[in-house]
């Protein structure tokens, strides 16, 4: 690898660019091949289904195939876990549903 | 004149389509306000704003969105009314207004010590509310509207009042903002070892 090369590798992300290479993506024919950096950039939407731009399937193949981003993907949906459990079973209390009726019943009787 | 039996079918209408989203709204108001106390004064008086205004809501569409907004907006103005000049301000300073890296460094460092992520499940949910409630509202409010009860991009920006593009700004700055708040909270826990001064 020329240091021209190896510039171009590290400008282009820190993540273990080894893991694979632009040509073995082009050679699986699957989808065309994304930078880690397009990726990273792109995993909030991926993961909020609004990706705007790119197709799914190609930010999903660059996970799939790269060591390096992957840990990346996981953490955030990790991360989204957590947030969704924090909140689990959250109902609203029962005495303040019955004073939401009671206003609303108050509310309805008032003549307009 | 009141049309005779419009008052039962409107209140008929509203318990179908609204009163089935008071779980999501006390949820809603209790992650913004961080009290159990206001976010009760926040559904009731939410419920009857939404059941006055009832005839502006179009049968059919996202109630849920709306009765958030409606609640957002009582929110907003208590606080408004309740905050003092220097916590305004305060709120203002403590935010982050500078470009942030496409790569997360928080996960950089993760991946270093817990690549699987596992330091998460030890992290308590009130840690999790805790953090939530200290991020500023706009940022908050975009978390919790995606994050916690999964609304659309276009959905927040209409809830908001802001372009979609601002709505990915907020979500992508509150996320790493909260992101950061709790993994510094897991290594000072030691759920996951600092790995800052390694290369």
């Amino acid at each position: 690898m020329t240091f021209i090369d190896r510039l171009k590798q590290l400008l282009g992300g820190p993540h273990a660019p080894e893991s694979h290479s632009e040509e073995d993506d082009r050679d699986s024919g699957v989808c065309k091949p994304i930078t880690c950096m397009e990726a990273m950039a792109k995993v909030h939407e991926y993961l909020d289904g609004e990706l705007d731009g790119v197709p799914s399937e190609e930010v999903a193949h660059h996970f799939s195939i790269c060591q390096g981003c992957y840990p990346h993907l996981k953490l955030e949906e990790r991360f989204r876990g957590l947030l969704q459990r924090s909140q689990q079973d959250e109902a609203c209390p029962e005495h303040v549903k019955e004073q939401v009726l009671e206003l609303l019943a108050a509310e309805a009787s008032e003549p307009r | 004149m009141t049309e005779p039996g419009k008052g039962k079918i409107q209140t008929a209408d509203f318990n179908e389509e609204a009163l089935p989203h008071m779980d999501a709204v006390f949820r809603f108001a209790l992650r913004l306000s961080g009290s159990r106390d206001v976010a009760e004064d926040l559904v009731q008086e939410t419920f009857l704003r939404a059941f006055r205004s009832w005839d502006k809501y179009t049968p059919g569409t996202q109630c849920k969105s709306w009765l958030f907004t409606i609640c957002r907006n009582v929110f907003l103005r208590q606080r408004e009314r309740g905050q003092r000049h220097d916590e305004i301000v305060s709120e203002n300073v403590d935010r982050s207004s500078g470009p942030f890296e496409a790569v997360n460094p928080v996960w950089v460092k993760a991946v270093k010590a817990d690549p699987e992520g596992e330091f998460f499940d030890a992290i308590v949910d009130e840690k999790v509310l805790q953090h939530i409630q200290e991020l500023p509202e706009d940022y908050r409010t975009a978390v919790i509207l995606s994050d916690l009860e999964g609304l659309s991009y276009q959905e927040i920006a209409e809830m908001t009042d802001v372009p979609v593009g601002t709505v990915k700004s907020r979500l992508f700055r509150g996320r790493r903002v909260l992101q950061s708040a709790l993994y510094d909270y897991a290594v000072s826990m030691g759920y996951i070892k600092d790995t800052s001064d390694e290369t």
